[in-house]
């Protein structure tokens, strides 16, 4: 079932929370051995919230758009009287949070149900989801392949149909890589736009959460909830003018994720090529912001206990801990010069279109992937489409493409800053058009 | 700096003893290769130009 089913179910009263909450922790119970998405479930909380939920339905109180809905969300955010973890071993023994994250108290606070905290990169520094301590999460389409990452255990969730909506977070493509490789929608908002507070942060300077939904609609009010803005917006999806993003966006990709491309351009009639003349520069700033900040972040925690750090980020951490003052400061300007030239592109056009992702889900281990006749590293490439944006600091719909027999790919619909509902229209507008969207369950491993 | 790899390392394992960051034999070549790449980078966003007016970025505010 949608959020939208569920909440509409038990706000009529034809079921009750604490069934749907019952029935999810069944199905997470018979899938978890073959998808590996949670880190930890929280039946006893979530049972609890429930039946406050039924009783607060029972007594006429609206608790609006996502009553007895189920969610999940990636192990980073605090949840009251739990140890938020990050995918690290090293944050085990810290103290249990002593409040709920803002996102994940703002879908409560609107009927929804925390039902567990879900797979992660460790410290959200990867595109796998390949964790050391935890293990790999495993694609509902193909067990043998990734989840994609950092968010890659919420993903999973969703895309398995084990809760309809998930919370993520974006620094570099965290929401936009998984949601491809599963076959999601996702949403990395503006930064800044929504609050981080109580999630443990990767790259200050980057950082975002947001959800994951299987349905645009879904996913359009999971995100008006974290917004806190209801406001009905009359948007024209017909008059958006949409562009492609060629030259370095055109590079690089094997062709079923330009086939997605070419699905969404072909739809929205997106004829005209905008280049950004700087795009790789712009990921090669947001990796050495990326490095640096979180190389500070960690620095104290590294030079204690560096031997119980995930060797796919103990090294980089250590890097970045080194980085030269110059290097990142200039990365930090040089951003402001590519947010002009995003704006410049942004005077002619609505939405810009990408490929999320080089190529669909790699296998779970792969190290290489050969890319126009070149072995290139699968975890250095699967950023390079979601990377030059995240610099750019602008909001990011990722629409599933999934074709029978096929693995998933992701599109990047992407908008100027403050413009997530016109994305959102044009998502759900591209869904209700069956040009985008997530698989049927019973299509789904 | 140059991407010539020995000055890399000379460079790491200078930073790392001054910052006190630990650089055992199981880090030290992930290290090297890490800033390596950092190095390349870095080298390649200093070939925009930037006149001095731009400043670092501010978050959009709603």
């Amino acid at each position: 079932m949608t959020a939208a089913e569920i909440a509409g179910a038990v706000r009529a009263g034809s079921t009750s929370a604490r069934e749907i909450i019952v029935s999810t922790l069944a199905r997470i119970g018979a899938a978890e051995p073959h998808l590996n998405a949670f880190t930890a479930v929280f039946a006893q909380r979530a049972l609890a919230r429930a039946e406050l939920i039924d009783a607060a339905i029972a007594s006429g109180t609206d608790l609006g758009p996502l009553a007895g809905v189920p969610f999940a969300a990636k192990n980073l955010f605090d949840v009251a009287g739990f140890v938020t973890r990050a995918g690290a071993k090293v944050t085990a023994t810290d103290a249990p949070a002593a409040a709920d994250a803002d996102a994940v108290a703002a879908l409560e606070q609107h009927g929804a149900v925390l039902v567990g905290a879900t797979n992660m990169d460790e410290f959200a520094y990867g595109f796998t989801t390949e964790n050391a301590h935890d293990g790999a999460t495993h694609n509902p389409h193909d067990y043998t392949r990734i989840a994609g990452g950092s968010s890659g255990g919420s993903t999973a969730a969703v895309a398995a149909g084990l809760v309809p909506i998930a919370l993520g977070t974006d620094t570099n493509g965290s929401i936009r890589v998984p949601s491809a490789f599963c076959g999601i929608f996702g949403i990395r908002p503006t930064l800044g736009l929504l609050s981080t507070r109580g999630a443990f942060p990767f790259v200050h300077s980057l950082d975002v959460v947001g959800p994951f939904a299987r349905t645009a609609r879904d996913l359009s009010t999971a995100f008006g909830v974290l917004r806190s803005s209801h406001a009905a917006q009359r948007i024209d999806v017909a008059a958006m003018r949409c562009a492609r993003l060629g030259g370095y966006f055109d590079e690089g990709l094997l062709p079923e994720a330009r086939h997605g491309v070419d699905v969404v351009c072909d739809a929205v009639g997106a004829d005209s090529v905008v280049e950004l003349a700087h795009a790789k520069q712009a990921r090669e700033a947001a990796f050495l912001i990326t490095a640096a900040e979180a190389g500070e972040l960690h620095a104290e925690r590294l030079r204690r206990f560096s031997a119980d750090y995930d060797p796919a980020t103990c090294d980089r951490l250590i890097a970045g801990a080194l980085v030269p003052a110059a290097w990142y400061l200039r990365a930090l300007r040089f951003r402001t010069y590519f947010q002009a030239e995003m704006a410049a592109a942004f005077a002619t056009y609505d939405v810009l279109i990408a490929a999320a992702t080089p190529y669909a889900a790699p296998a779970i281990g792969q190290r290489t992937i050969v890319i126009d006749g070149q072995e290139v590293e699968v975890r250095a490439n699967v950023g390079v489409f979601t990377q030059p944006i995240t610099l750019a600091g602008v909001p990011v719909v990722c629409v599933p493409i999934v074709e029978r027999g096929v693995l998933p790919v992701g599109v990047q619909l992407i908008g100027r800053p403050g413009s997530e509902s016109a994305l959102l229209a044009l998502a759900e507008a591209l869904e209700l058009r069956a040009i985008v969207g997530a698989a049927p369950l019973a299509a789904v491993a | 700096m140059s991407d010539n790899a020995t000055e890399i390392a000379i460079f790491v394992d200078a930073a790392a003893v001054t910052l006190n960051m630990p650089l055992d034999a199981h880090h030290r070549a992930g290290v090297i290769a890490a800033m390596t790449r950092l190095a390349a980078f870095a080298a390649d966003v200093a070939t925009v130009e930037l006149s001095d007016d731009v400043e670092i970025a501010g978050a959009f505010v709603p």
